[in-house]
């Protein structure tokens, strides 16, 4: 009697089953997104926020969303080493080059934005050396525009008898010996597009001798990109080298006093975004990426001190909110396509001499520090 | 008259040829322990060692090893990080020493107090330990903005950056364990050996230097090796306070870029260097402590002198400072936990409960994950803990001594290396899973890292059963398990509790190992710190650093009622 | 060295160790401190050594009072109850330690070591460790080592204790010979009688912290002045009784349960006060044909057969037992358990002894044996 009973059991469990499947199909999204990113959470955080509220109002899908935090070459890493049975769904964030290289090695999975969408994002941003701000092929696309620029802070500033920054060699100044926050190349991504931008700005020899004195001013290397603007927050540092915008401007919303400044020619990212091949949740993930793109995306960056990645939108708030007080710290700047951007950073060549970079940075400069220092 | 002379004769006879007729015919049902031990100890670790000898193709090479030799970057990392451990042995064996001195032989003013405090500066959340130094004595922390704003000074001092303050930092926060090691073996001196060298006309530091102090190095030993490797392999401190040509910070630089696989194999490389220096200082250290096997259970401890004079002031005052500067992180961590845009002030200006709601309502998942996967780690030490301390009293199986060792190179082991070894290890997938994708590898790695705290603790409470009480219920018809669960355990209950809540403590402190293994939805209270941090989050991170300590406070004060003063066994 | 305790007092947390010792120990004289365990013979011996301070009372080497001198400073020579040698150091590194804190010259040094190790047949073991040494051998290291800097005084705190039997026998007669040889003002600490009455010039026997007899090991033993030594110190039938009368010459009758009997005292009696006597089973003899002074009848209630003697528990009238020994039993017969027996005793054998706090030791001493 038993038997029957849980053969009985087991057919009803098998009809329920089969019926959920049917019915938990019908939604053309997963209920899952995993990110991983080298993005601050501050951004990514506020992001799936915001999406998942989209999510739940136009399929009824309460996504559960997760964001892994790492290096852009952990990420990067990461994805290579799963090889197509990926942990995560989305890459987002860093160098464009990156993802070129994984689409190449058929780790991306094509974009399926709307024409419409896509139409939006202008091919490339700033001159003399144009910067690609979206996949020809359709396999990454850039989500905000992002200046790397100079925090300082302005109390320890007065303190120490220098006037506000404003330009690259406004870091050189001998008064603030010991007050320059700056991360080595080998550990940030960000970090190292900033020492090319000056690399391929002044040439390379000329350009090394600009980073000894920087380093000269440089009382220790910080740990981690992130560190810098925090450390310029706290007071531990005047000023720091090759900092985000929305990084300096999430200090400004913490409570601290610092003021912000991209100088000419600086590093500019665009944040590429992408679906890594063989993704669980990839229509979810996909469906996030349009997201991004449309208004409500946008607000997101616009609200915490980034740019649109379109010129369709502008920074723009009521006065006092967020977003006004984001253009105050930026320099009023609205958008990058208000006028012509400089950018002198090539890609191609910067992924070229990757190693070599590091490797000099590690043997001019680290290696020498405490030399420099007495200079 | 002479204390505690029955135990003398317990020692001996454990030591001595005694065999456990349970044991002698189920010996097997141990077996399932020498697995657990062989498949989370040795295969990692052989994995790891096979790694750095072979290239991506899975070829025998010496090259990445070569390299590591060849490379004047890495030689000097590697002096230097041996440099730094012998410094910090040095700083924390001064510091080590005196305390346990002035406590185990004098009475002054607040001893109680301080002798309870002196342990509790190796509760050290990663990470927001040394922002708590930061904050204090940074260039804008509380100590330097004073010195600017009050006394004229026109530049802060430097306390904490650079290679002076990797060193500061570790002493202040590794000197328990020399403390604790030396109270130990310091404690069980017979005084009648110091007697004996005051009746021949040795007296003050001459006595402490040829007499007191070559007593103690058993325990001193194994105090000064578990400091040199834990400075050895600590990556974060000398990372914030901006220190890199370090051999840990260049394995964690190495291990967390993925890009370079050059880099990735020198970080095995350097993982492999690790293991191997803490099993052969574990060797010598063996060699060593066999020749000086002072160990006697019965013992009258020395008289403590009370203190008058200058030295009944001299004494309090050094705990004092000690301990004032050992909790300096706790200082800072609290203030950045609780204080808001803290910065160039001496203290924060304005308070919040803000980061606690923001963790408590955003991140709710690092505090449930840390109780769920420690709670699990230390059922996992208690069910392999407590038979393993039992083979080591109570019976006389051949393989004890290599279980014995295995315990304690565990202890050895730096984080980081067995963290790169399980990825190795245990990425290879068995039946289709690997189990670097299951969650239970995180519990695991935390109850093998912290195992030998369970195994240290029942064993020191079943060498003082007397195993006469066992073969006593033997002898009125009990069998094996149930002499274990009616008399034995009854006995030694608060022992495993003690080691077990050790392990709890130390568990919820450890991130080296889990930062490595951790992925997204299994991130514990440590790896939230290091995720907070990273994104610029530092009052988070000192937030959940503030919750690691008041746990970790917590346990220490119930481990000190329970075990009282015997608390220097656990490391030894 | 003379050494003198003059009043000492010792007080530890909760109770007074030492309650008022007087002594006059003389140069050259190897004098015991006898006691069971907690009477305040080691922490007399520690006074001395300097390991305590007095409370109370002064401590005089010669006629120098030295309460504070610390034990450095006191030259003397100790050996523990457990050696305490030091198990980091060699044999010869050990005795050779406080030759080399005097600065001594190496050669120097080493003459003096192996001449010492060789007073003490050691020879050879220079380069053992303590742990590789036997029990006997471990407790002649320590003498070695207190003996080589040449004390005035030398402090043995129970050395015998830890050691089997004959080796304790031999080691007991080494010391002895050493002791006369040195010349060596020595305080022995013992809770043994048997050891204490072979080596001592004179013995203290102590009690809760008082010297309750003092004096050489034949007057301790033949004329007990109170109960708890004559009982401590070998084997005694003790008897509650009450004076009758005096016969003159420190000769009294006492009547006991069992009967009257007469003896003599140390101390002047009065008649109707309370006394104690004691017979040593050795001086009792069964079924003499001698008259004695004092007799009277019992039933064998258990025999003993030791080897040298033959030890009788002989039942009497009151319920009493009394011990009898019978000296060369070889050859024989054991008495069957219930023979009639007449036991007999001279009178200058039965000691009666008097003191304040007959009721006390009665409790414990009565029957008993140490």
């Amino acid at each position: 009697m038993s038997r029957k009973i849980i053969g009985l059991v087991f057919c009803f469990l098998l009809v329920v089953s089969s019926l959920m499947t049917v019915f938990a199909a019908q939604p053309a999204i997963e209920n899952e997104l995993v990110l991983i990113t080298p993005v601050s959470k501050f951004i990514v955080d506020a992001a799936l926020e915001k999406f998942k509220g989209y999510a739940q109002e136009r399929w009824g899908v309460s996504v559960k969303v997760s964001a892994s935090h790492d290096g852009t070459p952990t990420c990067y890493g990461k994805i290579v080493e799963w090889n197509g049975r990926p942990q995560a769904d989305i890459f987002w964030g860093g160098e464009s080059a990156l993802f070129d290289e994984l689409a190449k090695k058929n780790l991306l999975e094509k974009l399926q934005l709307s024409e419409e969408l896509m139409s939006l994002i202008p091919a490339e941003i700033g001159e003399p050396k144009p910067l690609p701000i979206k996949d020809p092929n359709g396999y990454w696309v850039g989500s905000t525009l992002e200046p790397y620029g100079l925090i300082y802070n302005p109390k320890l500033l007065k303190r120490l008898g220098v006037d506000e920054i404003k330009t690259w060699d406004d870091l050189l100044n001998p008064k603030l010996k010991g007050w320059v926050a700056q991360c080595t190349p080998d550990r940030s991504s960000s970090s190292h597009a900033s020492y090319e931008v000056i690399l391929q700005l002044l040439g390379w020899e000329k350009a090394w001798e600009w980073t000894e004195k920087l380093a000269a001013n440089t009382a220790n290397f910080s740990a981690r990109s992130r560190d810098v603007p925090s450390t310029v927050a706290k007071g531990e540092a005047a000023v720091g080298f090759a900092v985000p915008s929305y990084m300096a401007f999430e200090e400004v919303l913490a409570g601290y006093e610092v003021k912000y400044v991209a100088p000419d020619y600086c590093f500019i990212t665009c944040e590429p975004i992408a679906v890594i091949a063989g993704a669980k949740n990839s229509r979810t993930a996909q469906a996030f990426i349009e997201f991004l793109q449309m208004e409500e995306g946008q607000r997101v960056f616009m609200e915490r001190g980034l740019f649109p990645i379109t010129p369709r939108y502008r920074v723009f708030g009521a006065p006092g909110s967020t977003a006004e007080r984001a253009v105050e710290f930026t320099g009023g700047v609205r958008s990058f396509f208000d006028k012509p951007t400089k950018n002198i950073y090539d890609s191609e060549l910067a992924q070229e001499r990757y190693s070599e970079v590091n490797e000099t940075f590690r043997k001019r400069i680290v290696e020498r520090h405490n030399e420099l220092k007495k200079k | 008259m002479k204390a505690s002379t029955a135990r003398a004769g317990i020692d001996k006879r454990f030591s001595g040829n005694w065999e456990n007729p349970i044991l002698r015919w189920n010996g097997w049902r141990v077996l399932p322990i020498y697995i657990f031990l062989a498949v989370f100890v040795i295969v990692p670790i052989i994995k790891i060692a096979l790694d750095a000898f072979t290239d991506t193709q899975g070829i025998l090479t010496f090259k990445y090893v070569k390299s590591f030799f060849t490379d004047p970057f890495y030689l000097r990392a590697l002096r230097n990080s041996m440099l730094l451990g012998l410094a910090v042995v040095v700083t924390t064996s001064i510091l080590g020493f005196c305390s346990a001195y002035f406590l185990l032989r004098y009475e002054f003013a607040g001893k109680k107090l301080f002798s309870y405090l002196t342990i509790f500066p190796i509760i050290m959340p990663p990470l927001v330990g040394v922002m708590g130094f930061i904050f204090i004595l940074g260039r804008a922390g509380t100590v330097n903005t004073i010195l600017m704003d009050y006394f004229g000074f026109l530049r802060p001092l430097n306390f904490v950056y650079g290679w002076h303050g990797v060193l500061l930092v570790e002493t202040l926060h590794l000197f328990p364990l020399i403390t604790m090691n030396l109270l130990d073996s310091m404690g069980k001196i017979d005084a009648s050996l110091e007697e004996a060298a005051e009746s021949v006309g040795s007296v003050g530091l001459r006595k402490i230097k040829d007499i007191t102090f070559p007593l103690s190095t058993p325990g001193y030993v194994t105090g000064a090796l578990l400091v040199f490797m834990w400075a050895f392999a600590d990556f974060a401190t000398p990372l914030v306070v901006g220190v890199q040509d370090l051999l840990a910070a260049q394995a964690y630089l190495n291990i967390v870029q993925f890009v370079d696989r050059r880099l990735f194999q020198m970080g095995i490389v350097i993982g492999v260097f690790m293991i191997s220096l803490s099993i052969i200082f574990l060797i010598i250290a063996r060699r060593y402590l066999a020749l000086k096997d002072y160990a006697t259970l019965s013992y009258s401890p020395v008289e403590k002198k009370t203190l008058k004079g200058w030295g009944g002031f001299l004494v309090p005052f050094f705990f004092t400072v000690l301990l004032i500067m050992a909790f300096i992180p706790y200082l800072g961590v609290t203030l950045a936990a609780f204080g808001k845009a803290w910065a160039m002030t001496p203290f924060p200006v304005q308070y919040t409960l803000g980061y606690f709601t923001r963790i408590i309502t955003e991140t709710p998942k690092y505090i449930i994950n840390t109780f769920m996967y420690c709670g699990l780690a230390v059922i996992i030490c208690i069910t392999v803990g407590v038979p393993i301390a039992w083979i080591l009293t109570r019976t006389k199986m051949k393989s004890r001594g290599l279980l014995d060792a295995l315990v304690t190179l565990i202890l050895a082991l730096p984080g980081t290396a067995l963290g790169i070894a399980y990825i190795r290890a245990f990425n290879m997938p068995i039946f289709g899973i690997s189990l670097t994708t299951l969650w239970i590898i995180m519990p695991l790695v935390l109850a093998v890292r912290r195992l030998p705290y369970t195994v240290r603790s029942t064993h020191s409470s079943l060498l003082v059963v007397h195993e006469s009480l066992e073969e006593a219920a033997r002898s009125v018809g009990a069998s094996g398990w149930r002499v274990f669960y009616n008399i034995t355990l009854p006995l030694i209950w608060k022992g495993i509790l003690t080691g077990a809540l050790f392990s709890f403590m130390t568990s919820i402190q450890e991130s080296a190992a889990t930062i490595l293994l951790a992925i997204p939805g299994w991130e514990t209270m440590t790896v939230g710190i290091f995720t907070f941090y990273t994104s610029g989050s530092m009052n988070e991170s000192a937030a959940l650093g503030f919750i690691l300590i008041v746990v970790g406070g917590l346990s220490l004060y119930v481990i000190n009622k329970l075990s009282g003063k015997k608390m220097g066994g656990f490391f030894g | 060295m003379r050494i003198a305790l003059h009043n000492v007092v010792k007080r530890f947390k909760g109770f007074t160790a030492l309650k008022g010792i007087n002594l006059e120990i003389k140069d050259g004289e190897l004098f015991t401190l006898l006691g069971p365990s907690g009477c305040g013979k080691t922490t007399t011996l520690r006074l001395i050594a300097g390991f305590y301070q007095t409370d109370g009372g002064d401590i005089l080497f010669d006629d120098k009072i030295i309460n504070h001198l610390p034990t450095a400073q006191r030259n003397i020579g100790i050996v523990f109850q457990n050696y305490a040698l030091w198990p980091h150091m060699t044999v010869y590194e050990n005795i050779a330690y406080g030759l080399k804190l005097k600065k001594m010259p190496g050669t120097e040094i080493k003459r003096k070591v192996d001449t010492s190790l060789d007073k003490v047949g050691l020879s050879g073991l220079q380069h053992r460790y303590p742990g590789q040494l036997s029990g006997g051998q471990q407790q002649r290291v320590a003498l070695a080592r207190a003996l080589v800097l040449n004390p005035d005084v030398l402090l043995l705190d129970e050395p015998l204790s830890n050691l089997d039997a004959k080796v304790r026998m031999k080691v007991r007669a080494e010391i002895r010979q050493l002791q006369q040889e040195l010349k060596i003002t020595t305080v022995y600490v013992t809770h043994d009688q048997e050891e204490a009455l072979t080596l001592s010039d004179r013995i203290a026997v102590m009690r809760e912290g008082r010297i309750i007899q003092l004096g050489d090991p034949k007057s301790l033993y033949e004329r007990p002045n109170n109960t708890f030594t004559a009982n401590f110190i070998g084997t005694n039938n003790l008897l509650e009784a009450h004076v009758l009368k005096g016969n003159g010459d420190g000769k009294y009758t006492v009547q006991t349960a069992i009967g009257s009997f007469m003896g003599i005292a140390n101390q002047p009696l009065s008649p109707g006060q309370k006394c104690t006597i004691a017979v040593r089973p050795e001086n009792v003899q069964i079924n003499s044909e001698r008259q004695e002074a004092n007799s009277f009848t019992g039933k064998i209630h258990f025999a003993s057969y030791l080897g040298n003697i033959l030890r009788y528990d002989i039942m009497t009238s009151a319920g009493i037992l009394f011990k009898a020994d019978i000296k060369y039993p070889w050859g024989c017969e054991v008495m069957a358990v219930g023979t009639e027996v007449k036991i007999s005793f001279a009178e200058f054998v039965c000691l009666l002894i008097n003191d304040r706090c007959t009721e006390e030791h009665n409790l414990t001493a009565v029957g008993g044996e140490s």
